[in-house]
């Protein structure tokens, strides 16, 4: 390992705090854990080196108080933070900050950062890059002419969205272009009358969506791969629920199209570090169209991890210590079929939260069966942050016994004194549709507890 | 203090929760923490292994004399403690070769400089939010500081 980074500052908590401290340890690096108030008794703080109170419980006065963070690697002599996935991850003040302080960032160039994350110049950066983008006009469609000659080019369904709408109004399907004409008059009628704004435009309607993302690394010499990609379409209100690796439903074609797509975005803005192109996958389950470009490290990497053998965490770690990227892409290799699913503490049933004192732990295992949770025994689960416990996840040689696998390990996973969602994952991988991979970014909608 | 209230003391701590007891009365000071060191090792002659929260060891310290034992108390406190509000090192005067801001003794009023926080080549200055003695100074010139890290008592 090269000597540009000894001591690494962990701006996070929870599960991917204990994940990046043990990828330290594993490089002989040393561990700086920063926690909340509320955070006292969090396994990262007791298993990280050195530690630092940075603020009460309110994450903007803790977790997201760049000034205090700094300042702790100060004090302590870190010579790198990593930001771990949401709170300061995606900052590109914070990566600008860091590089002022001589503090190294572990991700891409702040400049990355702020070119990706605006959703505008991230859309314009991918056509640069040559990516395919969801076909639709680009501002509102002025005549019912205009709308039937940008539908045929785009080709049916066509959806018709007010600019100005939202909460689902304002919205239409139109399957063929017989309908177009009358869909087109109500949509702008029921935009004028509900914001005042009569203009609407026009985009593909993808009739049975997935969410297929590419995993993407690369260093700071230029050098960049793909390691294939994940399926994260069961969602449940845009929150990824259970991730799996590879896709179950595209072919190596289309894999590898996507792969080069993903490195042709990388190259485009002289990416370095881990980050994940999103993808919306059409029903042919061949088109594929750029979302967004994730610049960190992802919730759902372990499923990369199992199937393709690589520390995803310790390629970020090392790639920030200047190391050249030895993994050639004709080195990637898929192995077998990895699922995830985020283990909440919250009802299965009314999906409610559920903190409060771990009273009794058991947790599964075996081959292929990793839990990735800072969860323990006695330990208090805060009310202040996200609910997640931690990650199941596992790994066998088809999607089929994967599953089987999860089930099992589900049943294992025993948390006394709390509620967790176990149960829920339990129901939606028996479901029929998710087994004959005939799901879609709407599937778990029949899953969610009915509003009354 | 007798034996017997000290052995009170110890079993009563050892019962609770409590993680270090502090005593003090007429300057007779004692302390006790509990140590919840690695599980016990196994041993097949021993009562079957409890569960790690509950094994624990009372370790006993000592200082000058002991004061008279009444039932276990909170660690006794005397006036407020000021605590850190940033993240930072701790520094008692203004520059290295001036006069520090106070001391054990020094009476203070609101809003009197107390010491410096220092992060970020910023020297934030810590007030005192009420008038009143140093009874205590708490932190060392130059120790790393963090949030909500005890720095003065003041009475």
């Amino acid at each position: 390992m090269a000597h540009k980074i000894r001591k690494v500052l962990v701006a996070n908590r929870g599960e991917i705090a204990l994940r990046v401290i043990r990828a330290c340890k594993d490089l002989g690096l040393e561990t700086v854990a920063v926690y909340s108030q509320a955070d006292e008794h969090s396994l990262h703080v007791k298993l990280a080196d050195e530690a630092v109170c940075i603020g009460p419980a309110p994450s903007k006065q803790s977790y997201l108080n760049i000034p205090f963070v700094i300042a702790a690697a100060e004090v302590t002599g870190a010579d790198a933070i990593h930001p771990g996935y949401g709170f300061l991850s995606e900052n590109a003040e914070f990566a600008r900050i860091c590089r002022d302080c001589n503090i190294k960032f572990i991700g891409p160039k702040p400049e990355s950062i702020a070119l990706l994350g605006d959703k505008v110049s991230a859309r314009t950066t991918a056509v640069k890059a040559g990516l395919p983008l969801l076909p639709g006009t680009k501002g509102a469609v002025k005549s019912l002419e205009e709308a039937q000659s940008e539908a045929n080019k785009i080709g049916f369904p066509v959806i018709l969205k007010a600019t100005a709408g939202g909460g689902g109004r304002g919205i239409q399907v139109v399957h063929d272009k017989e309908k177009l004409a009358s869909s087109f008059e109500r949509v702008r009628s029921e935009a004028g009358a509900a914001f005042g704004n009569a203009d609407v435009y026009l985009e593909k309607f993808c009739q049975s969506p997935r969410h297929v993302e590419i995993q993407v690394v690369a260093d700071e010499h230029g050098n960049a791969i793909f390691l294939g990609e994940r399926d994260c379409t069961v969602q449940r209100r845009h929150q990824k629920m259970i991730e799996e690796a590879p896709c179950p439903v595209i072919s190596e074609d289309t894999r590898k199209k996507m792969g080069a797509a993903a490195i042709a975005l990388v190259k485009e803005v002289g990416y370095w570090n881990v980050g994940t192109v999103e993808f919306l996958l059409d029903t042919d389950r061949k088109s594929f169209y750029f979302m967004e470009m994730n610049t960190r490290v992802q919730v759902e990497h372990p499923v990369t991890e199992m199937i393709t053998g690589i520390d995803i965490v310790k390629l970020q770690l090392q790639i920030a210590a200047g190391e050249k990227l030895t993994i050639r892409q004709e080195d990637v290799k898929l192995k077998g079929h990895a699922m995830e699913v985020r283990i909440n503490a919250e009802d299965p049933d009314t999906m409610k939260p559920f903190p409060g004192k771990i009273e009794g732990l058991h947790v599964p295992g075996g081959f292929g069966v990793r839990f990735d949770s800072f969860i323990y025994d006695q330990y208090t689960v805060v009310p202040h942050y996200d609910s997640m416990l931690g990650k199941l996840i596992t790994h066998e040689e088809n999607r089929e016994m994967c599953i089987k696998k999860m089930l099992r390990a589900l049943e294992e996973l025993k948390v006394g004194g709390i509620k967790v969602n176990s149960a829920f994952y339990s129901k939606v991988l028996k479901n029929k549709k998710f087994l004959d991979n005939q799901y879609d970014t709407n599937f778990l909608e029949e899953f969610l507890p009915k509003k009354s | 203090m007798l034996l017997k209230e000290l052995e009170k003391i110890i079993r009563i701590v050892e019962k609770s929760e409590i993680a270090e007891l502090e005593w003090e009365k007429n300057k007779e000071r004692i302390r006790i923490r509990k140590d919840n060191g690695p599980a016990a090792p196994m041993n097949y002659y021993a009562a079957p292994m409890q569960s790690a929260p509950q094994a624990r060891e009372a370790v006993v310290s000592v200082a000058p004399a002991v004061a008279t034992a009444a039932e276990a108390a909170k660690p006794a406190a005397r006036g407020k403690e000021v605590t850190s509000p940033f993240v930072g090192t701790f520094y008692s005067s203004p520059s290295p070769t001036a006069k520090k801001y106070c001391d054990v003794g020094t009476q203070v009023k609101k809003g009197d400089v107390l010491c410096i926080i220092e992060a970020m080549k910023i020297m934030n200055e810590i007030e005192a939010d009420f008038p009143g003695k140093i009874v205590a100074v708490l932190a060392k010139d130059g120790q790393p500081v963090q949030y909500g890290q005890p720095l003065f008592q003041i009475e």
